[in-house]
């Protein structure tokens, strides 16, 4: 899959996309259907994306991202409000004149879409909440944990509280590969942003037309958040994927694959 | 022509990152350059003159594409992770001598996250000159490893007194956000930590971490117009150490050599020394290196440590960026040398700076002791 890299406000931003290679600089093709923007969760990298692009690209265009500090993008540390991560996208989008957009979000890129979707909605076409919540509290332990590994003081540990019992361990392990990548101070800053992360009161002012997903067996954004979604935003579509926990994406691919489509197609 | 304030370096950075298996070692240089002269206020077309090491055969090429700049000089000098220092003498003297007038020193390394044993591996032995290591497979760790054990023996230095140092280092990483480690340790810590290379243990040595950093240096006309104010190279000393056909001597270092150039170049004495950066790629490597420079007698390192000396707040504050033990060593820890002497000058170093700080002392040392190592001593200092 063809990457390349926009500056956006001085921080390379890695940039992953579909069809042929384009120059550097040029803004992002969106040659066919919706352009889409896939935004990643907390501590992830865009290229955990790279299948879902795939299953778009034949009808699409579809573009991922590293967040900056995150993945192969630069920028150092973590922005530590939602607030921020959305500034970056709104320069990323101007940058790569890729609007109108759908904005695809997962967990802290849900939460990310949302505010975007709040604050700026001539610029999107659609809006996918994939296993996110309109407020996204962390718990105190595991705040405490990624402060004492930034700190030199816990060993990273990962579980596999994030998927479903029924996903297989590949999965799980291949997952654990990509969280590996991100410096623990950076995952602990996305923490804190999303504990700061409050849109509960505002979400009947998202007039975008939204989809909400959700796993069956998610219980790090568990199904109520995504009733709690679809309930308060109007008109929004709600798909439940079976047998997915937090991470429906590498768990349930197909599923989620043609959830997109089916609400790609109705825009 | 005299030496002295022929040019400063005017843009530092610091890579923040740690960890960064996603990212290649030219993006982390890259990134820090872009950094560094947006720190001196200049951009990439301003440089000339171009510095690198740590990297194979081509690559300052491969950097110069990468970063697209056409330099007058390029100079790759590699004499261990010192090579920074030189670079930064070298640089001196090209702008000096009208050949480059902007010159960039960058850095970048992924050793950690891809797994290299810097120090650890069997590495002494593979070329002729290292005939006398090759059938003891002696690491670098085992060489430093030798010279302790050596300032033990003659002195009766103690563990402790080394284990101080990384006590010591550690205590200024809590004040760094950036530092890897930033637990405070303390000397019963260091000594039951596993040994290492006896007497060496885990804690009296560098730790192994991603990063990189850059370091911009221009000429005294131009300095007077970036963003910062020039810190000057006031001296530089450069030299390689070797067994000198077999005279080996496990207590004498480079620094032996380079610091008294550095110090008449530029006019100032051990006194006049505000805070010390010293290459910590272990605590004896510290300890040797004070006494090689003249900070005290030889023999006396142990006693010249204890009590705060190094501490910020103590008498000679030294890496009050937690140094390779604690912040970070990618491999070649020499740029950050610079990188935190120019900070402290500047007096950007929030809580860990040291108050008033007018002169800095830079001693890297590449390779390993007790067999082949390079050094180089830079003096820095502010208006």
């Amino acid at each position: 899959m063809p990457t390349t890299y926009y500056y956006v406000d001085g921080v390379p931003i890695h940039t992953f996309y579909t069809g042929t290679t384009i120059l550097p600089g040029t803004p992002l093709p969106k040659t066919q259907g919706k352009a889409v923007l896939f935004l990643h969760g907390a501590g992830s990298n865009g290229h955990v994306w790279v299948d879902m692009l795939q299953r778009l690209s034949s009808q699409h265009s579809p573009v991922a991202i590293d967040l900056p500090a995150h993945g192969r993008s630069g920028g150092l540390l973590a922005a530590d409000s939602i607030e921020a991560y959305c500034a970056v996208v709104d320069a990323f989008l101007a940058v790569t004149q890729f609007t109108p957009c759908v904005l695809v979000g997962h967990s802290m890129g849900g939460a990310i879409a949302q505010l975007y979707a709040l604050t700026h909605p001539g610029k999107l076409a659609g809006l996918v909440l994939s296993s996110t919540g309109a407020r996204l509290r962390v718990a105190p332990a595991i705040l405490q944990l990624w402060q004492d590994a930034s700190m030199g003081k816990a060993v990273n540990v990962y579980g596999r509280s994030s998927y479903s019992d029924k996903t297989s361990m590949d999965i799980v392990r291949q997952g654990w590969g990509e969280q590996r990548k991100t410096d623990p101070r950076v995952r602990l800053g996305d923490f804190v942003a999303c504990d700061r992360f409050d849109a509960m009161a505002r979400l009947p002012e998202i007039t975008v037309p939204t989809l909400v997903l959700g796993g069956t067996d998610d219980v790090i954004t568990p199904p109520r958040y995504t009733a709690y979604l679809h309930q308060h935003i109007s008109g929004a579509q709600l798909t439940m994927i079976p047998d997915a926990g937090h991470i429906g994406y590498a768990e349930q691919p197909e599923a989620m694959a043609s959830a997109l489509l089916a609400f790609l197609a109705q825009l | 022509m005299q030496f002295s304030r022929q040019a400063a370096i005017v843009g530092v950075h610091e890579h923040e990152t740690r960890w960064a298996p996603d990212k290649t070692a030219f993006q982390i240089a890259t990134e820090s350059a872009r950094a560094a002269l947006a720190d001196a206020g200049l951009t990439s077309n301003d440089v000339d003159g171009y510095f690198t090491a740590g990297v194979d055969g081509m690559a300052p090429a491969l950097m110069c594409d990468h970063l697209n700049i056409r330099p007058k000089v390029v100079d790759s000098t590699s004499i261990g992770g010192t090579s920074f220092l030189a670079h930064a003498a070298h640089a001196v003297s090209a702008i000096a001598t009208g050949r480059c007038e902007v010159a960039l020193i960058t850095y970048g390394s992924t050793a950690a996250s891809h797994s290299v044993a810097v120090g650890t591996r069997g590495r002494y032995g593979v070329e002729i000159p290292e005939q006398y290591e090759l059938p003891y497979g002696v690491t670098t760790v085992g060489a430093y490893a030798m010279c302790a054990q050596r300032h033990m023996y003659e002195f009766g230095t103690t563990s402790a007194q080394l284990a101080e140092i990384a006590v010591t280092f550690r205590r200024h990483a809590v004040l760094n956000p950036y530092a890897k480690y930033r637990e405070p340790i303390t000397v019963d810590d260091v000594l039951a930590s596993r040994v290492i290379s006896s007497p060496l243990h885990l804690l009296d040595c560098c730790i192994i971490s991603d990063g990189g950093g850059a370091v911009v240096v221009t000429s005294a006309a131009r300095a007077r117009d970036c963003a910062k104010p020039p810190v000057w190279i006031l001296g530089a000393g450069e030299t390689v150490f070797h067994p000198e056909a077999g005279k080996r001597d496990f207590l004498r270092m480079a620094a032996s050599q380079t610091a008294p150039i550095a110090f008449a170049q530029a006019g100032v004495t051990h006194d006049d020394i505000d805070m010390c950066m010293i290459y910590d790629s272990f605590s004896i490597t510290v300890m040797m290196t004070l006494e090689n420079l003249g900070f005290c007698k030889l023999g006396d390192g142990g006693a010249f440590v204890s009590g705060g000396r190094l501490a910020l707040g103590g008498a000679l504050p030294t890496n009050t960026d937690g140094g390779g033990m604690s912040s970070n060593h990618p491999g070649m820890r020499g740029i950050f040398l610079m990188i935190e002497a120019t900070k402290q000058l500047r007096g950007e170093c929030g809580e860990r700076q040291v108050p008033d700080c007018k002169l800095a002392l830079a001693h890297g040392t590449g390779g390993a002791l007790g067999t082949r190592h390079g050094g180089v001593t830079l003096i820095l200092g502010r208006d």
